[in-house]
């Protein structure tokens, strides 16, 4: 996870600058698809519940990250919370800030608390 | 950020201060009145080295510990090693300067290296000082350049404002006075040029480079407002604004360009700067505990 965390940060550190990052913004968005979808139990209820699940898991993560970040996570969340997978968008849009200023250890940790939370992450 | 929510260690530093402030304005007003030294020169004595000695040390252990968490590759794991480094110098420092060897009377905290020491200082009060001087604020200038970098790498990096040139301008001339000054001083009285009195010289264009840094490094910080990693480096940009209030109050108290009792607000600005300097690490430990814990329920604080 951790390697995987470490080309996703890669990858949006391609860019020029942060709020130039939207052209690989979807690059990024792929990566976490992937990690989270290679873990996924696949369970068929769970799989059901997934958007509420994304949803309220969404609105924690954007409280966390504005808890840390302040006024940048308002650029960072609100886009993605209409997205379809909004714990991904934003996971994806803070990756590299997170990582720069709190570290990948805790860059990781947080990504895998959100992701289990989405209930698509089998807990390790 | 309200009172409650603000992180527990910064609530701790906050509190200490303003009581330790509290009872410093009681000491000047007991001073004042009655006219006895007693009380003013206990407190600086005892309650003042032993604020600054204690806030050091939880600046030390709240750095070692923030670094602690950034691991090899991390950006930022270099400048908080120099962070760590330039707290445990101004630990040393003050534990040198303020209890093995405290200062001669009635003379306000130093607790910066200059060229012309105004009363004769022990050797390990000299050492001390230049620690916790010039030797902490070499360090600390690199570590704010790498931080510095990390928010322009983001794009985030704050452009200086009118007001920030007019504090440079006004530093800038201040400064080359101090040290104009500090050079007359030398030549009239033939002093020889030791290792504390070179460190003294360096400490101004020091403190005007980490101003500049400081400035650029809190406008940087204003895209994170309210967020505990801005808070972090806004607490450091505080640090060293106050570093250099304090630099500029002891130059002007010494040679004379104010009167003694304005001599007073200049000590007390050294407290501030020890409370600043702590609070850094706190906000970034208080970011890297929340992780820790997991992500909590949004209503909860």
């Amino acid at each position: 996870m951790r390697e995987q965390w470490r080309r996703l940060v890669q990858a949006s550190a391609q860019a020029d600058s942060f709020r130039g990052r939207e052209a690989v913004l979807e690059e990024i968005l792929a990566l976490v698809q992937a990690w989270d979808s290679e873990a996924a139990p696949a369970a068929g209820g769970r799989d059901a519940r997934r958007p509420i699940l994304h949803r309220a898991v969404a609105r924690r993560l954007a409280a966390e990250l504005e808890v840390q970040l302040g006024r940048l996570a308002t650029d960072l969340t609100q886009p993605a919370r209409s997205a379809e997978a909004p714990v991904h968008a934003m996971l994806a849009r803070s990756g590299h800030v997170l990582s720069t200023f709190l570290g990948y250890r805790a860059a990781v940790r947080l990504s895998q608390a959100a992701l289990r939370l989405t209930g698509s992450l089998s807990k390790r | 950020m309200s009172w409650r929510a603000q992180p527990a260690t910064v609530r701790w530093i906050a509190t200490l201060t303003a009581l330790h402030l509290g009872a410093g304005a009681v000491a000047v007003a007991v001073w004042v009145a009655t006219g006895s030294l007693f009380w003013i020169l206990s407190y600086l004595r005892y309650a003042g080295a032993a604020f600054v000695v204690g806030l050091a040390l939880a600046e030390a252990v709240l750095s070692v510990r923030a670094f602690l968490g950034f691991s090899r590759g991390d950006a930022l794991r270099p400048a908080w090693l120099l962070i760590s480094v330039a707290a445990s110098a101004r630990l040393a420092g003050f534990v040198l300067a303020e209890i093995f060897s405290p200062g001669p009377g009635l003379t306000g905290p130093r607790f910066i290296a200059q060229p012309a020491p105004w009363l004769p200082l022990s050797t390990t009060h000299r050492a001390g000082l230049a620690l916790a001087g010039p030797v902490a604020l070499l360090l600390l200038s690199p570590a704010l350049a790498l931080v510095g970098r990390a928010y322009d790498r983001h794009g985030l990096s704050g452009e200086l404002r009118v007001m920030d040139w007019l504090a440079l301008g006004v530093a800038s001339f201040l400064m080359v006075n101090d040290t104009w000054d500090g050079i007359r001083w030398t030549l009239a009285r033939e002093a020889p040029l030791d290792l504390y009195r070179a460190l003294g010289f360096v400490v101004d264009p020091l403190l005007l480079v980490l101003l500049f840094q400081a400035l650029t490094l809190r406008r940087a910080a204003q895209t994170m407002a309210g967020g505990l990693i801005g808070r972090c480096w806004s607490a450091y940009s505080a640090a060293v604004f106050l570093t250099v209030l304090g630099c500029l109050g002891q130059w002007a108290v010494n040679y004379g360009y104010l009167p003694r009792p304005v001599a007073v607000p200049t000590w007390f600005v050294w407290f501030l700067v020890s409370a600043a300097f702590a609070t850094g690490p706190a906000y970034q430990l208080e970011a890297l505990d929340r992780v820790r814990r997991g992500l909590l329920p949004s209503g909860w604080s």
